[in-house]
């Protein structure tokens, strides 16, 4: 790949995670099935019971169920992505996320800070998220009255 | 376009908005009218309904919102299409913070607002090179914090 297809593989992979953060910001479950995830992808939660999504159908439902009634606001930082072969590539983003719920919940907001460990596969459709996975740095939990 | 004047004009877009958070946070109206907007330029302001043009216009409605408060800006993640060789669209993700004084709260009783949205942009490509043709703000969540 020359230096100039790398910048443009590079550009294309922040607009994938720039399409995550938008798609799930704005509830746009269509445009995260469409531009961001693949049948490949894979999400690993480790705060949630280490659970795992397969298949972008099967994350794109997790969040939908999760977030639906919640305002959820997440900005992505800093990535570091690597190019790794003319179809693969890795990404660390650090994140920072907002959620709020409805009042009365045992826990309504939540202000996270972590990391996004992340690989990517360039398919007939462009690049779209492989494998991913949040680590933590810190969360903080509150409630709404 | 070849894929090498595409990128930069990503990047010299993406500079372009840096020069509007930076200008704009530091009042610099200066810099901000003639680095930033086209002649024709407008802010639409959903929230208040408001979508106020050309340029030099809106900036005079800014310089009268903006008086006797300090903001925080940031723009996070963005979508930069470059449409043809002089049209672009963008959309970023940010982040607000307001700080009003006694003498100039806002709406009358608040000190503080925390937000958070996107701006949805048009930028055209003049002699001088890319500027703001319109930028429209959409919120997601906004925290107003009243201590008068």
């Amino acid at each position: 790949m020359d230096a100039v297809a790398r910048l443009a593989a590079i550009e294309a992979i922040k607009i994938v995670k720039a399409n995550y953060f938008l798609g799930v910001d704005t509830k746009d479950w269509d445009l995260l099935r469409r531009e961001v995830f693949c049948e490949q992808s894979r999400f690993d939660l480790p705060e949630y019971d280490d659970a795992s999504f397969v298949g972008g159908d099967a994350i794109v439902d997790f969040f939908r169920g999760a977030m639906s009634n919640w305002v959820t606001v997440h900005h992505g930082h800093m990535p570091i992505i690597e190019i790794t072969s003319d179809t693969t590539a890795t990404g660390i983003w650090a994140m920072e996320d907002r959620i709020y719920g409805s009042p009365g919940e045992d826990i309504s907001s939540i202000h996270g800070f972590g990391h996004y460990h992340e690989t990517y596969v360039k398919l007939a459709q462009g690049w779209r998220i492989g494998r991913f996975k949040l680590e933590r740095l810190r969360v903080e939990t509150g409630r709404l009255f | 376009m070849t894929p090498v004047e595409r990128l930069v004009a990503i990047h010299e877009i993406e500079q372009l908005k840096a020069r509007y958070f930076y200008f704009y946070d530091n009042k610099d109206w200066d810099g901000w009218r003639d680095q930033v907007w086209a002649p024709e330029g407008r802010l639409i302001v959903g929230e208040m309904g408001r979508d106020i043009g050309p340029r030099d216009a809106m900036i005079e409605w800014v310089i009268g919102q903006s008086a006797d408060q300090v903001s925080v800006h940031h723009g996070h993640t963005p979508i930069i299409e470059i449409t043809s060789d002089t049209t672009a669209t963008g959309l970023w993700a940010m982040e607000d913070r307001i700080y009003r004084s006694k003498e100039h709260p806002l709406n009358g009783d608040t000190a503080f607002v925390l937000g958070f949205g996107h701006y949805h942009e048009h930028y055209v490509k003049l002699e001088a090179g890319w500027r703001i043709l319109s930028t429209k703000l959409t919120r997601l969540r906004t925290q107003y914090v009243k201590v008068f």
